[in-house]
């Protein structure tokens, strides 16, 4: 599966960084670093639960959860 | 998962909510080919079913493939749903119990989505709620980079905020900080994504009753816990051994709670 890599504008942030060894520690970046994504397909993603990046929902997809006290979300 | 069918070019055999289960929610009125039904009748743990206490909504345990009397799909019925479901020959998906603490819990998250590229599921909001992830931002890979620092990650929410209002997340796509995902305690409706472990959320979400990870009073290890107190997130991995065994924070197979 290949990675999904949006456009990514990165900028002065102040963020909870994620130090390897299980460190969080607050850091402001002191320089811009280009961000990278890594992980499952996110237009798959998309495909599979009807659920866009924008945050709107396909009509009679996948998801959302049908009722309030089950989400079976394991198996899309 | 319909993930793993778009992986294979295959049509999704899940393609609608009616897929998951009834709209009513009652476990009654579930059909043949629905995942619920699926639960209560093909994922009968080891030594189960759990005697069933009530009806209808008020079932408990909800599915008959909980281990624990949960008021929805606990996380081992979420583990081997992913797997039951999938197409023949996928890479299997178990819990993976974090016993350390939220931080290196993402850590090891992040790797297990990087090295696999695909969709880890996170008991969030200490355990009231699963949230998809489907992967992160960093400035490295942490695989592979020791000084790779995470910066979002890109959640999924299968929460009907539409009908349902907003729930964890502002909708059912939102990329969240990592400070966000590991410290924000005002998420929408009060609530967090992994700031908290599993807890038991006063009786919904119990830890399992019966098989080797039965932990707490009246069972066979009452001193103990499996679920409850730690981060619990379901992730691929290469482990051959059936969704029915859990994982540790070392990738260990865990015999006991």
């Amino acid at each position: 599966m290949k990675s999904f890599l949006p456009a990514i504008t990165t900028g002065l942030v102040l963020i909870n960084s994620f130090l390897l060894g299980g460190i969080a520690s607050a850091h402001a970046a002191s320089s811009p670093e280009r961000l990278h994504y890594y992980g499952a397909n996110l237009q798959r993603v998309v495909q599979a639960t009807g659920v866009h990046l924008n945050g709107s929902v396909d009509p009679n997809a996948p998801w959302p959860q049908f009722a309030q006290n089950y989400c079976f979300i394991a198996v899309v | 998962m319909n993930y793993d069918d778009i992986v294979r070019g295959l049509p999704l055999r899940y393609p609608h909510q009616s897929d998951q289960g009834p709209a009513s929610g009652n476990p009654s009125d579930e059909q043949a080919g629905q995942i619920l039904w699926d639960m209560d009748h093909h994922m009968i743990p080891p030594g189960g079913p759990l005697a069933v206490k009530g009806s209808g909504l008020s079932r408990r345990p909800f599915t008959l493939g909980n281990i624990a009397y949960d008021f929805g799909g606990d996380p081992r019925v979420q583990a081997f749903a992913t797997n039951y479901e999938a197409p023949t020959g996928e890479m299997k998906y178990h819990e993976h119990i974090y016993h350390t603490s939220a931080a290196a819990a993402t850590l090891d998250m992040a790797k297990a989505l990087a090295r696999y590229s695909r969709p880890v599921l996170v008991l969030a909001n200490h355990a009231e709620h699963t949230v998809l992830v489907a992967g992160f931002w960093a400035t490295a890979n942490p695989l592979t980079n020791p000084q790779a620092q995470i910066s979002s990650l890109a959640v999924f929410n299968p929460w009907n905020s539409a009908l349902w209002k907003q729930y964890i997340t502002t909708g059912p796509y939102q990329q969240v900080s990592l400070n966000d995902w590991l410290n924000a305690t005002d998420l929408p409706a009060h609530t967090t994504l992994l700031n908290l472990p599993y807890a038991s959320n006063g009786g919904l979400d119990p830890d399992p009753s019966i098989g080797i990870y039965q932990a707490g009073p009246g069972t066979k290890n009452p001193s103990r816990t499996h679920w409850i107190g730690n981060f619990v997130i379901i992730e691929a991995d290469p482990h051959a051994q059936s969704a029915n065994f859990a994982f540790d924070e070392n990738n260990r197979l865990m015999l006991q709670p």
